[in-house]
């Protein structure tokens, strides 16, 4: 059976927002994109605050998003920041130890 | 992989993570058949569900498999004419093309600044089983 993507995505969207939704969407997977598509309440329960959908109740690290940053309730913009931090300390730790090593030679 | 085609891409835990940097996506879709050969190939995304789907395909599924085939433009360099989305019941011949490619575009610009439609609210809420932590539907 053949049927047309767009005809059927334009069927299911049609309401606009009440409001802007609590949850950012930044880099995401094809999955998470259709989940926020359809309810980004949802996906801010689910992604920001680590509420299980099954049981509804909230844990911490188990499931296959929610990180630590998720079970503290952080948002996108906070987990980037830890990443980039964790970064430029990498990158500032590399090029301190590269430049002792080369001290030590000279 | 119930589908016609060659199996060029399955999603089988050591599979490469496919990015689209341009659209800010990245995933794996469970697998890529490819059809047709040279200036006629066309590479498909498969989606599988493991539940049971007898008339239409779900909207937010075929959102996904709209999703996955800038995943598939990223790495093969074609938008898929078609895509694949096999339920237990059954496969879904989902059309994609062009026009598709447009529509999900605008729809992950919409997503991003927070003025994207939003799917009709219906009876889902009813059976949402996050309902009791929502703020909306309290």
């Amino acid at each position: 059976v053949e049927h047309d993507a767009v005809a059927i995505a334009e069927r299911a969207i049609g309401v606009k927002a009440a409001g802007r939704p609590r949850s950012r969407l930044g880099w995401t997977s094809p999955s998470e994109l259709a989940e926020y598509a359809f309810c980004p309440e949802a996906h801010y329960l689910r992604h920001e605050k680590g509420i299980d959908v099954d049981t509804a109740e909230r844990r911490i690290g188990t499931q296959k998003h929610a990180s630590w940053a998720a079970g503290m309730g952080a948002s996108w913009a906070v987990r980037r920041f830890f990443i980039r931090l964790m970064w430029i300390f990498f990158i500032v730790g590399a090029a301190i130890l590269g430049l002792t090593m080369l001290g030590g030679n000279l | 992989v119930n589908v016609p085609g060659r199996l060029v891409y399955t999603d089988n835990g050591r599979a490469k993570n496919i990015v689209s940097r341009k659209d800010g996506l990245g995933g794996k879709p469970d697998a890529v058949v490819k059809v047709g050969f040279w200036f006629w190939a066309d590479w498909r995304p498969v989606e599988y569900k493991s539940m049971v789907r007898a008339g239409a395909p779900r909207p937010k599924d075929v959102i996904q498999i709209m999703a996955q085939g800038l995943l598939v433009e990223a790495e093969y360099g074609r938008y898929p004419k078609y895509g694949y989305l096999e339920y237990a019941s059954g496969v879904h011949v989902v059309r994609l093309g062009g026009r598709s490619r447009r529509w999900i575009r605008k729809f992950l610009k919409h997503l991003r600044r927070g003025s994207h439609p939003q799917v009709k609210r219906g009876d889902r809420c009813d059976v949402c089983p996050l309902r009791t932590r929502c703020p909306v539907v309290a």
